[in-house]
């Protein structure tokens, strides 16, 4: 349990690729370049870096990757172009990977994606671990972090995080379906666009209030007495620092005007006698 | 709050969110809106998890070493601390890095190879689980070691979100300081140690015993009834017998616990050394059975414990000298500047009490911090910045102003800018004094966790807030508390004296309180540091003369401070007189003064 970090083996490298594996097969059915070969090709790569930039890198590669994917072109047609400079053939076609909010195995498909990619993050923020120190500390630290440790093995909580990453693109698709049938067909995207953030940052900020709310009173209720001191004297100090402390304001000017007389007295008695 | 690793979560889950929705990708906006639910699933779980903290955790301290578990510390002796806590709540917390605060003045000993961290352990913790920990505690020095508590990181399983939590504990333990090592050279002057019965005769003078201990040489002094005749002749000098002492002898050890003492040096404060001193004595009085008393004279009062023997009364000193070592010198209010000390304070406020400090109660209101604080205010903001600040109340004057002067000049364009003088002047007077609001601020902060250790007043918040001189006085005490003010610079002194000097005044009086209550024979050891004592070196000699006079013998164990003003005069003084003087440093070896004191009582020989 307390074995020092650098003899703890470190876990294995198969469950993330396995994962890469796993999309790059999904993305054969929505991909038609080769830019889907780059989460796979970090993650690659990335075997032979440092691991404690991969997550990130690894997190990036992946919208980046369906971005180009969406221009239909890949390195190939990118070099054709770049050769060639009359060569803009693919401009203005639709997407090819866009959901199709009705195809429901466009639906599975990006859940699957999803799914695959917080699980690849998750792997990897695992593997990163030993590498990175993930913990916010105090400045002025130096090194790696010595303390010893006892993380949990990242297969543990493998079916845990599906069941979550299916729950929650879940509610976002059904969010999505019925904010797309509550508006009519001859509605602009504007006005979808409109809804959805509304609908977003509206419920984001619920969800914020609502939790900071429940979990604002359970602390009141387990609050130490230090603290509870403290709450009782800020809010005793917000009501009566108008009224009360003004007397104090005036004492504390009558005590400083009295002790800076006395230096000065003190001052002149001294700066005006005569030694004998 | 979000971790480094969960910023760029966000980044990218929000870049490609905004990307989606915008250009109408909604595969892509759909992935983006996964990522930032499962960050915000992430902070509302650990939010759960953590929420009736510090009820659902509970904290195990265990101190031993070699021989088992330890209430009390020895000096320079290292101790194995475990502290172990356990988890009652429901929730599971999924990542925790537990970290424990090294006490104030001791040592981590690994703390070297690791600069900035504290002794801790990382992992998970379940309902019910238990994550422990083990390191190596060391004090070099005396004192009372406070164990403030745990430093708790909670994370997430992919170290997107934190939480940094503070288990308080305050568990104090006394540092007893160690005496010799148990191994020593025995003295060698006794055998045995009768006490008198009550009300009998006790002998007039020490070592009139029947018994021989050795034969030495002769010194002026010595009766001629101790010389041992037919050896003298026989090795043709004079040799004397030296009898067993059989009477005990009444040791009293007097201690200068006065302020100069107090104040920290580097490698220890002198009365951390002279405790280590008097422990040593106490060692070697123990080790001839004679009993000790010990008189500690601060600068209010003195405490003394009359002479006994037993272990229960050595511990009880040990632990008085331990009490002593730990408190810093008395501060007197000093006229400053509080700026200086915020850094600091604050920056150990957080590590302390990060529930107190970090909390959004206790910042200034925004609306106060716009209109100001009420007048007259006294805390001192320097330069024009300052006095804008300072009477920055006064705004409410330009409008009619400008509007009596648009009146006076008939000007409409004056009387347009009536209206606007006001809000005008508020933003640049705002902008202008923005280093002095902030600085408000953290002066709010620091007042409000000042006050709330004092009991919770909440009128003392606005005296920290209205007065510098008190604010200053208090964070110099809160520093000095937990052995952060050793790296400041130290405050001019007061124009007027608020506290007695009179350091040689008080020793001689604790010797003459000593010769006073004496029961014959007596041995006196006088521990104290060379500053400004020899000044008034007159009235040491007057005490050592009586001393003196009453037979009684006086060992002055002298601490040798950084500047050494002096040192030689009251050596010298004291020679004259017949008085030892021991000098002690940083870094001399343990048991060195016990075995000086121990050859010094032999060679006073009548006495021991």
């Amino acid at each position: 349990m307390n074995a020092p970090p650098n003899t703890q083996p470190l876990p294995k490298f198969m469950a993330p690729l396995a994962c890469a594996l796993v999309l790059l097969a999904l993305l054969q059915f929505v991909g038609r370049t080769t830019w889907m070969l780059l989460p796979p090709g970090v993650l690659a790569i990335g075997a032979f870096f440092p691991l404690s930039r991969l997550p990130g890198v690894f997190f990036l590669s992946l919208p980046l990757s369906l971005m180009l994917e969406t221009t239909g072109k890949g390195p190939e047609e990118m070099l054709d172009a770049l050769l060639s400079p009359m060569g803009f053939r693919n401009v203005g076609e639709p997407a090819l990977v866009d959901m199709q909010v009705e195809d429901i195995f466009s639906l599975l498909l990006w859940l699957s994606i999803a799914a695959a990619w917080i699980h690849g993050f998750r792997e990897l923020a695992h593997l990163a671990l030993a590498k990175a120190d993930p913990f916010p500390g105090p400045k002025g630290r130096k090194g790696p972090s010595p303390l010893p440790r006892a993380m949990p093995v990242a297969a543990d909580q493998r079916r845990s995080v599906t069941i979550g990453v299916l729950c929650l693109g879940a509610g976002i698709l059904v969010v999505v379906i019925l904010q797309a049938a509550s508006l009519s067909e001859e509605v602009s995207y504007a006005a979808i666009l409109r809804a959805r953030l509304a609908t977003l940052g509206g419920g984001g900020v619920l969800v914020l209030l609502s939790v900071r709310a429940l979990t604002g009173y359970l602390h009141w209720r387990a609050m130490p007495a230090l603290e509870a001191g403290l709450v009782a004297q800020e809010g005793a100090w917000r009501e009566g620092a108008r009224e009360f402390t003004a007397l104090d304001r005036w004492l504390t000017w009558a005590r400083l005007g009295a002790r800076r007389r006395a230096e000065r007295q003190w001052n002149q008695l001294t700066r005006r006698r005569k030694k004998p | 709050m979000l971790t480094a690793r969960g910023w760029w979560w966000l980044f990218h889950s929000a870049w490609a969110t905004g990307v989606g929705l915008l250009f109408r990708l909604e595969g892509i906006s759909f992935l983006g809106l996964v990522a930032m639910a499962w960050l915000l699933a992430a902070w509302v779980r650990l939010r759960l998890c953590t929420a009736g903290f510090p009820r659902v955790v509970s904290l195990t301290r265990t101190l031993s070493d070699r021989g088992g578990s330890l209430r009390m510390l020895r000096a320079g002796r290292q101790t194995r601390v475990r502290v172990a806590l356990r988890l009652s709540g429901r929730l599971a917390w999924p990542l925790v890095r537990m970290e424990d605060r090294v006490p104030d003045d001791g040592m981590w000993t690994e703390v070297i190879k690791h600069p900035g961290w504290w002794p801790g352990v990382e992992g998970t913790l379940a309902p019910g689980g238990e994550l422990s920990a083990e390191w190596n505690l060391d004090f070099p020095l005396p004192g009372i070691a406070r164990f403030e508590g745990l430093r708790l990181t909670v994370m997430d399983r992919l170290g997107l979100v934190a939480n940094v939590l503070f288990l308080r504990d305050g568990t104090e333990c006394p540092v007893l300081p160690a005496g010799a090592t148990a191994d020593g050279e025995g003295t060698g002057l006794k055998r045995a140690n009768l006490m008198p019965p009550p009300g009998g005769h006790r002998l007039r003078k020490a070592g009139g015993s029947s018994e021989i201990l050795d034969i030495r040489e002769y010194r002026p002094g010595d009766s001629p009834r101790w010389v041992a005749w037919k050896l003298s002749a026989r090795r043709d000098r004079v040799l004397v017998k030296e009898f067993e002492n059989e009477v005990p002898v009444h040791c009293q050890v007097i201690v200068d616990a006065t302020g100069p003492v107090r104040r920290w040096r580097p490698g220890g404060s002198a009365l951390c050394r002279l405790s280590m001193a008097a422990a040593e004595i106490l060692e070697a009085c123990d080790e001839l059975r004679d009993p000790v008393g010990m008189i500690i004279t601060t600068e209010r009062d003195a405490v003394v414990e009359r002479p006994n023997r037993g272990g229960r009364h050595r511990l009880r000193l040990l632990q008085r000298l331990a009490m002593e070592s730990a408190m810093p010198p008395d501060q007197p209010p000093v006229d400053e500047d509080p700026l200086p000390l915020f850094e600091p304070a604050g920056r150990l406020a957080m590590e302390i009490y990060p529930e107190l400090y970090g909390s959004s109660e206790v910042l200034l209101g925004w609306n106060r911090l716009l209109l100001g604080p009420g007048r007259p205010g006294f805390s001192r903001h320097g330069g024009w910045t300052g006095w804008i600040f300072r009477n920055r109340g006064y705004i409410w004057l330009a409008p009619p102003l400008v509007l009596l002067l648009a009146y006076v000049m008939a000007s409409p364009w004056l009387c347009l800018a009536a209206s606007w003088s006001g809000p005008a002047l508020w933003v640049i007077t705002r902008l202008l004094t923005v280093q002095h609001t902030l600085r408000l601020r953290e002066r709010k902060r620091l007042a409000s966790v000042l006050a709330a250790r004092q009991g919770g007043d909440p009128a003392l918040v606005d005296a920290f807030l209205e007065d510098d001189t008190l604010l200053a006085t208090r964070l110099r005490a809160f520093l000095a508390e937990h052995r952060r003010d050793r790296l400041l610079p130290v405050p001019a002194p007061p124009p007027l004296t608020t506290f007695s000097r009179a350091r040689a005044e008080r020793m001689a009086r604790a010797v003459r309180a000593a010769v006073a209550n004496a029961r014959d024979p007596e041995c006196h050891f006088l521990l104290t540091d060379s500053t400004d004592l020899p000044n008034r070196i007159e009235v040491l000699t007057a005490a050592a003369r009586l001393v003196r006079s009453r037979r009684h013998q006086l060992v002055i164990v002298l601490d040798e401070g950084l500047e050494r003003a002096g040192e030689r005069e009251l050596i010298a003084a004291m020679a004259r007189l017949g008085v030892p003087v021991l000098l002690t440093r940083p870094g001399l070896a343990s048991g060195e003064v016990g075995r000086l004191v121990a050859s010094v009582r032999r060679l006073a020989g009548r006495i021991a």
